[in-house]
């Protein structure tokens, strides 16, 4: 049977619901529990949904609970000793993977993930089930991994990140053990956890979250030099990116120059220190605009360079440039406040390319239904309906300085990883 | 054991003589109303075609049903140890008449309930899957 992503994508319900069933009762079963009083109930609410499921579905469970049974095993770690066979088929389960036939690959596994040690079988299951859907699932396979080989502290790494994208609390938890202590951990983790430490800022407070990254520079500038930057590129780069906005949101503008500077020395086509970079020297330096079309032209999937340079060319009467810059801006997620901005500057610049009236109107009311709070929006209505029985007539519109777009879209983006 | 009623098979917990413990559980010879079954404003059963569940054999069991020491048989069996494979019948599994006031109703081909035949009190109900209690043994070959 091979299947496809989309045969393990999350979106039905009952199969979801089955698949956290057993994974709860593998937990119980781990603890020593699934004779207990639980157990019998989470036994009894899959009963419903398990009926709903196709063949195809229950055997991909039945699989995983398979799984679940071998790592709650004592297994010592210790991999069989590999034939040319065993070789060959847990080649064709990476490369199955690569496809992304995680059906096939966990298949292979299964019958062949004895050859090899177990912690790298645990690793590719973990990253099957989170690229699947189901990081609560995948971080259950890191962990084994990071169990069996506490020395690699990818495996550690990859738990920390599955758990931030949906246990935050238990991500932060795991981050502050690290943190605590990091004079015995592996640089890169303490980066990892850093990271972490840095996307929790958001929730706190002002003047605790100025106290917070005064604390997290020291951690991250230690354990820089841990880092190799060959092999863990990305990781040295996540520091330097993590340095520069704290630094930024510090107001240290010129310790987060150099640390932009210093990663795109070793990346230069990271459109998100392109980005970073861009925004801090927004309307200080003329390598802004390019540091930002850069980003642009990587295809940056954050709504800022795009913001930026849309307001970047409306600035200079580039209506068209900034036109298509808002439509991309539009279409990607942020803020009701960016969007609003962002509609706004669609608006005028349409009208200044005479678009039909109607259009430039809908743009303007967008932008105030978005957010009403827009006055510069309001105001610049105003002056197109007072202009528009004479459409030639040129119109004065008033438009944010480039210092006030950047304290804004420093504002909205503060304390966002933005890597 | 009776072979002219289907063979069907329900995990449950026994007593101490190796038949089923009748309870209103998932795991008991019973049925959980509200859950498994309804009852109209009299209190009788609501004939709507579900029952007691049970499957045409042993592996044919929800796999959290299954008890975990037959997971070499059924790799991920989930089910509670203390409970057993019960078997009675030995007719083939369709619509057919199951012991007393029962029969049996297959919703699909690895699953069925045990049903009344007539809208009777729940008790009644009860009371004649009960009966077939002495007609079960644990096969889990």
């Amino acid at each position: 049977m091979t299947m496809t992503p989309h045969s393990h994508a999350p979106g039905n319900s009952n199969y979801r619901q089955v698949l956290r069933g057993y994974l709860r009762l593998h937990q119980l079963t781990v603890e020593r529990r699934d004779e207990s009083v639980e157990a019998d109930a989470v036994r009894d609410a899959l009963d419903l949904p398990w009926h709903a499921l196709t063949v195809a579905e229950k055997e991909r469970v039945q699989g995983l609970s398979a799984d679940l049974f071998e790592i709650s095993e004592p297994t010592g770690g210790v991999a069989q000793g590999t034939n040319p066979q065993a070789q060959k088929n847990l080649t064709e389960a990476l490369e199955a993977k690569q496809r992304g036939e995680w059906e096939r690959t966990l298949e292979l596994l299964r019958r062949w993930g004895k050859h090899i040690a177990p912690a790298l079988v645990s690793y590719l299951r973990g990253g099957i089930w989170v690229k699947a859907g189901y990081p609560e699932i995948g971080v259950v396979f890191y962990e084994h991994a990071a169990k069996l080989d506490p020395d690699n502290a990818n495996y550690a790494g990859l738990v920390l990140n599955a758990l931030e994208s949906y246990d935050l609390r238990r991500a932060l938890e795991m981050s502050n053990r690290i943190l605590e202590t990091r004079e015995t951990q592996q640089p890169s983790l303490v980066v990892l956890a850093a990271g972490v430490a840095f996307g929790a800022i958001r929730e706190i407070v002002e003047p605790d979250a100025i106290v917070a990254l005064r604390a997290l520079i020291p951690i991250l500038e230690d354990a820089l030099p841990g880092v190799l930057v060959d092999e863990m590129r990305s990781v040295y780069l996540m520091a330097l990116m993590l340095l520069a906005l704290s630094h930024e949101h510090l107001g240290e503008t010129g310790a987060a120059f150099d640390y932009y500077s210093m990663g795109l020395r070793i990346e230069p086509s990271h459109d998100a220190l392109l980005t970073g970079r861009g925004i801090l020297t927004y309307g200080k330096s003329p390598q802004s605009p390019s540091d930002l079309e850069q980003a642009v032209k990587l295809g940056s999937p954050l709504v800022w360079p795009y913001f930026f340079l849309a307001h970047h060319y409306i600035a200079n009467n580039r209506y068209e440039d900034c036109r298509r810059m808002c439509e991309k801006g539009l279409a990607m997620t942020a803020s009701l406040a960016v969007h609003s901005q962002l509609s706004e500057w669609l608006a005028i610049a349409e009208a200044e390319l005479g678009f039909p009236s109607g259009r430039v109107r809908a743009a303007f009311e967008q932008a105030l239904r978005l957010d009403p709070s827009n006055d510069t929006a309001r105001r610049n209505l105003d002056t197109f309906e007072r202009a528009s029985p004479r459409p030639t007539v040129p119109k004065t519109w008033e438009k944010r300085s480039e210092s006030n777009v950047r304290v804004f879209g420093q504002a909205e983006r503060r304390l966002q990883l933005a890597a | 054991m009776p072979t002219d009623r289907p063979k069907v098979y329900r995990a449950m917990k026994k007593d101490a003589d190796d038949k089923p413990t009748v309870a209103q559980t998932a795991t008991g010879l019973g049925v959980r109303s509200g859950t498994d079954i309804i009852t109209d404003a009299a209190g009788n059963v609501v004939l709507d075609a579900n029952g007691m569940s049970v499957a045409p054999g042993w592996r044919n069991l929800e796999l959290h049903r299954i008890p975990k020491r037959l997971g070499s048989i059924i790799p991920g069996a989930r089910g509670s140890d203390n409970t057993h494979c019960f078997t009675t019948g030995g007719g083939a599994f369709q619509r057919d008449p199951f012991a007393r006031g029962l029969e049996l109703i297959p919703d699909a081909a690895h699953h069925a309930a045990v049903a009344p035949i007539a809208a009777v009190p729940l008790a009644e109900y009860e009371a004649d899957l009960a009966a077939t209690r002495l007609d079960w043994v644990i096969d889990e070959a």
